[in-house]
């Protein structure tokens, strides 16, 4: 395949979820690439929600990692903000902005943020010529001081690798096997356990301070994206109202979302999270909430969204939509992926018997 | 005397009406000034108390220090702030506030001290009631702010709490309204208040019944102004 050879655009590795006691997501780890419909079923209760809910964290996960577009959307260092401009979400109650207008409802994410780059760009412009003055003066002893910070980072790395070896071995050595139920169940001395954790973390914090170790930079003028506010108003306003018109609602523009039917408020939920121009969108769940002559409209525009080449992830109960749409589907259930494939092997010859026995029922 | 002559004798030919304006314009100051920065104050703490405290651990001491004001401000009369704030932290600190002039009119330092006594007691109820408004919204108004990459303050100012405002509105109405009434106390300070300013009057003459008929009026016509006004507003939202 030649998917193996492309990066991923998001890589999950080991995500796990509890609420309290309660595990809901059980490592999952998958690979999703760009331009693939994936498509997610499975029982209610099994995670599949959840699962979408912590690939844009508004769940946080409780370990595992989500990397999306080279970004680490578990680390709290990184701008959550900036990553999730980049991933559109639909929701199964809509949820469209009550105070605002539909204009508005689409204008204020894409607005809001290019009034922000604006700023930065703006500010960034006006520092450069002392910064850079900064930087011509005091740059060596800046540099000296990171070259530094990369050799100590280095000799910690060093030093608990040394320690690291003799911990590895003896924890190796506690390893004991032990069969219940049918199960087989390895498990080690706990305290080392813990010691070996803990060296890991300290090489692996050492590890993320030489990657993050920046030499300062003289900044370049940044080009103002727009002249002025008004400009990005404008612009805004502009995709708005060519997104409303594409979806035929151009004329419900200047009404409160209150008075729009079900199917009209998720259409514009659609439209809201399109409208940042997303790498990818997830759909939870888009059309449980709708009454059933209103379904097809809104898989009609994720069909049209999908045919024009946009990353999704899609959990849905409609099966007839997940066999055309997808590229792939995943069947959660028990807070792990328990079977994926393409439609055809995955609807006609499901291997997992949960999936089987849950097939058996929808279809 | 008829009542008639009593009424003219008292607030025009004493000039009674210049006292009862003072005191009009002092109660309105106090009162709309103290619900402004009330609601601001009350809002900023709601909105800190209703911040998940998992995400962020300094949050908690902001959380606390809302726990305490809430605490101190609901839990003592608003005539024993006054007079703490008047007699003991002003001096204490040695701030000594100007009068304030707009054109002919002047608005006392004691009233802008009872300003912000105002401030600070309404404040404490707001922040309750505008938690209860915040907690009343969907949290997939949040979510969905959240979503498409907003920041979390960003979502709270535009999303949020113009929602909570709407549901809790008629709930600040009442707040308001028990506030203008609450501005009596204000002559604790002397300030010439609507009430002190009656009182004045009927001290100097010995005229008790027609004034404090006439004060009492005052403050029902204003009250039904504030209603009237709630109703207004309330209109203009529901189209949301």
């Amino acid at each position: 395949m030649d998917q193996s050879e492309k990066k991923p655009l998001i890589e999950v590795k080991y995500l796990t979820k509890k609420f309290g006691n309660l595990l809901v997501l059980n490592e999952i780890s998958t690979n999703i690439y760009e331009g693939e419909r994936v498509v997610i079923i499975g029982p209610s209760g099994g995670g599949k929600s959840t699962f979408l809910r912590c690939l844009n964290v508004l769940e946080d996960p409780t370990s595992g990692e989500i990397i999306f577009d080279g970004d680490d959307l578990t680390d709290l260092k990184i701008d959550i903000n900036v990553c999730r401009q980049k991933m559109g979400m639909v929701f199964q109650q809509f949820n469209l902005f009550n105070n605002l207008t539909v204009l508005q409802n689409i204008m204020l994410a894409p607005v809001t943020v290019g009034k922000k780059r604006l700023k930065q760009a703006k500010w960034n412009n006006r520092i450069l010529p002392y910064y850079n003055k900064f930087l011509e003066k005091f740059g060596a002893k800046l540099n000296a001081r990171v070259d530094k910070k990369i050799a100590k980072n280095k000799a910690i790395i060093e030093k608990y690798n040394a320690m690291l070896a003799p911990v590895e071995e003896e924890w190796a050595k506690t390893k004991r096997t032990v069969e219940k139920a049918g199960k087989v169940f390895v498990t080690y001395d706990k305290a080392l356990t813990q010691k070996k954790l803990k060296i890991v973390t300290k090489i692996e914090n050492a590890e993320r301070v030489i990657d993050r170790a920046k030499y300062p930079q003289p900044k370049t003028p940044m080009e103002l994206p727009f002249p002025d506010v008004k400009a990005i108003k404008a612009a805004a306003e502009e995709r708005a109202m060519a997104l409303l018109k594409r979806i035929g609602l151009a004329e419900k523009a200047n009404v409160y979302p209150s008075t729009l039917s079900g199917g009209q408020k998720q259409r514009i939920a659609i439209v809201r999270a399109l409208a940042m121009q997303p790498k990818v969108m997830l759909f939870d769940e888009p059309t449980s909430a709708l009454d059933p002559e209103m379904v097809g409209e809104v898989l009609d525009l994720i069909k049209t969204i999908a045919d024009s080449g946009m990353t999704m992830i899609i959990v849905t109960h409609e099966m007839g939509f997940a066999k055309e749409v997808a590229s792939r589907v995943c069947f959660i259930d028990g807070g792990k992926i328990k079977e994926e494939g393409t439609p055809d092997e995955f609807f006609n010859h499901p291997k997992d018997p949960r999936l089987q026995e849950f097939l058996s029922k929808v279809l | 005397m008829s009542i008639w002559q009593i009424f003219v004798r008292q607030f025009v030919t004493l000039s009674g009406y210049k006292l009862v304006l003072e005191g009009l314009f002092n109660t309105l100051i106090i009162a709309i000034f103290g619900l402004l920065l009330g609601f601001l104050l009350g809002s900023l703490v709601a909105v800190i108390k209703t911040i998940p405290s998992y995400k962020k651990p300094g949050v908690k001491v902001f959380q606390t220090i809302a726990d305490g004001y809430i605490t101190i401000f609901r839990g003592t009369p608003m005539v024993v702030q006054l007079l703490i704030i008047h007699f003991v932290i002003f001096p204490l600190l040695n701030i000594n506030i100007k009068n304030i002039i707009v054109g002919s009119l002047v608005v006392q330092g004691v009233v802008i001290e009872a300003v912000i006594a105002f401030a600070l007691n309404s404040g404490a109820y707001i922040a309750e009631i505008m938690r209860g408004g915040i907690n009343s919204v969907d949290k997939g108004q949040l979510e969905a702010g959240r979503a498409v990459g907003l920041s979390y303050p960003k979502t709270m100012v535009s999303i949020v709490v113009p929602q909570a405002f709407k549901n809790v509105l008629p709930t600040l109405g009442n707040e308001f309204i028990a506030l203008i009434k609450e501005t009596s106390v204000a002559s604790f300070i002397a300030v010439t208040d609507l009430t002190k300013a009656f009182q004045n009057m009927a001290n100097s003459t010995y005229e008790y019944i027609i004034p404090y008929i006439v004060l009492a009026f005052c403050y029902l016509i204003l009250v039904i102004l504030i209603t009237l006004l709630v109703k207004l507003m309330e209109k203009r939202l529901k189209k949301a």
